[in-house]
């Protein structure tokens, strides 16, 4: 721990937030909308994006959907605190768009 | 669905409907007498007070029920809280899957969709309410065959079954708000 | 409210109009009036000049109508008989419902015209523009112009007609028909 004290800029801390939701949830970071407030204290942060999602009929469809942005918001989670360095309240993510793609196989 | 009784909007109609045609038909009834009836007094003193206070609540129960005039819309169809906070997915995302699922069906023009909250005795919840804009000697039983399975793979995608009521329109309204045009 | 009632729910509220639009009107038109004839009361009980009219003028007017009164109250009873067939009305909105398993299904009438008409158009070999269906509350009517010196049999292609609106099965139930106009276009 190297002491010293790091000063984020709100706006800053946003587009971090915004950063990672889109890795999380594997969308554009310029779709995704961030708002943080203050909850008693803790950092509440609400997020709101597309999801990256395959095709109803895709013949290798993807897991549940809200399974998958609930496995996101663990990860932002995650990421956030270690990242920030802050103390995360509630993380609400609300998906406004299907962002369909065929999954492409990762070798 | 929408908030509105149509029982009680008719019964209001109704009313005030029936006090118009009897206050025009009792002014008619002065000019060419058909029955007898006493003649209003004019107002003084106490009995202004009151006209006026009748007034004042004919006024504020009118704004009150305009006021409570909500369609019920909300945006999503899908809303899980826990601890760790809100999940919620937009009805907007329905019409983007289901849309791009009727794309290779010619006989559709467009899809869009909305949720609407359900008042319920045990439960409330949302409905989703898919508009399908169908082109002119559609095949409809396709079509709707269609819609029911994207709607049931959705099901699946979305683990949950929502009700949803389906609406085959032609295209003479004026669009829908986020409206997705298929083709 | 278990599912089903739901669907009913849903249904009836595509199917017929709610009416909503009509008694915020309605409402509107009765406040503005009574914001006035509360503003005028107000203005005599406490001793001032009026807006307009005193109350005593107004029920003077009334007891002894002029023609303009007369006028104004024959406008006011249009009014009123307007939103009484409004309540009174069904107000369909021109749509049927088509059971579904899974979701509840409203078509415009159109569409399911637009159905009707092209089954008809197909078992009858005519052209497209030939074929004009109509879809009503109960009934379906199918007009087909047909070519001249090819004779068209109205009875089976009603029947035709009949078996596909059978696999839809609206609601509430359509018969349709299926006629043969008397006279042809000569040409394909």
């Amino acid at each position: 721990m190297i002491p010293g004290r790091v000063a984020i800029s709100s706006r800053a801390l946003e587009r971090t937030v915004a950063a990672i939701a889109a890795g999380a949830l594997r969308v554009p970071p310029s779709t995704v909308r961030v708002t943080l407030a203050d909850e008693a204290g803790l950092l509440g942060v609400s997020v709101t994006a597309p999801l990256r999602t395959t095709a109803l009929r895709s013949t290798a469809p993807a897991d549940g959907i809200v399974t998958r942005v609930q496995a996101a918001r663990r990860g932002i989670r995650a990421e956030l605190t270690e990242l920030a360095g802050r103390e995360i309240g509630r993380v609400n993510v609300t998906i406004s768009r299907a962002d369909i793609r065929e999954e492409k196989r990762v070798r | 669905m929408t908030r509105s009784n149509r029982g009680l909007n008719r019964g209001i109609l109704a009313i005030v409907g029936l006090l118009l045609i009897a206050l025009s038909a009792w002014v008619a009834n002065r000019a060419y007498p058909v029955i007898e009836l006493p003649a209003v007094p004019v107002p003084e003193g106490a009995t202004l007070w009151i006209i006026a206070a009748s007034a004042l609540v004919v006024v504020l129960l009118s704004l009150a029920w305009i006021v409570t005039r909500g369609r019920g819309r909300t945006h999503a169809v899908l809303t899980a809280t826990d601890d760790s906070g809100t999940v919620s997915i937009d009805a907007r995302v329905a019409a983007d899957l289901i849309a791009q699922d009727l794309e290779a069906l010619a006989d559709v023009v467009s899809v869009s969709s909305s949720a609407f909250r359900t008042t319920g005795r045990k439960r409330s919840g949302v409905a989703l309410e898919l508009r399908v804009v169908a082109r002119r000697h559609a095949d409809l039983r396709h079509l709707v065959d269609t819609v029911t399975r994207s709607v049931e793979i959705f099901d699946e995608a979305l683990e949950t079954r929502i009700p949803v009521l389906l609406h085959v329109a032609t295209g003479v309204r004026a669009s829908f708000t986020h409206e997705q045009r298929v083709r | 409210m278990t599912e089903q009632a739901l669907y009913r729910r849903l249904v009836r509220r595509s199917l017929h109009r709610s009416r909503s639009a009509a008694v915020v009107v309605a409402l509107v038109l009765l406040s503005l009036v009574a914001v006035y004839v509360g503003i005028e009361a107000t203005l005599a009980a406490l001793g001032r000049g009026p807006l307009l009219i005193t109350p005593a003028d107004a029920v003077a007017a009334l007891e002894n109508p002029t023609t303009i009164v007369l006028a104004g109250a024959a406008v006011v009873a249009i009014i009123g008989i307007v939103f009484v067939l409004l309540a009174l009305l069904p107000g369909s909105r021109g749509r049927h419902e088509v059971p579904n398993e899974r979701l509840a299904v409203v078509v415009d009438d159109s569409v399911l015209a637009g159905a009707i008409g092209g089954v008809a158009q197909r078992a009858s070999g005519v052209a497209p523009s030939r074929v004009v269906t109509s879809v009503s509350k109960r009934r379906g009517a199918v007009t087909i112009t047909p070519t001249s010196g090819v004779p068209l049999d109205s009875a089976a292609l009603s029947a035709t007609a009949q078996d596909f609106v059978h696999t839809l099965q609206p609601r509430p139930a359509v018969k349709v028909g299926v006629t043969v106009a008397a006279n042809g276009v000569v040409g394909a």
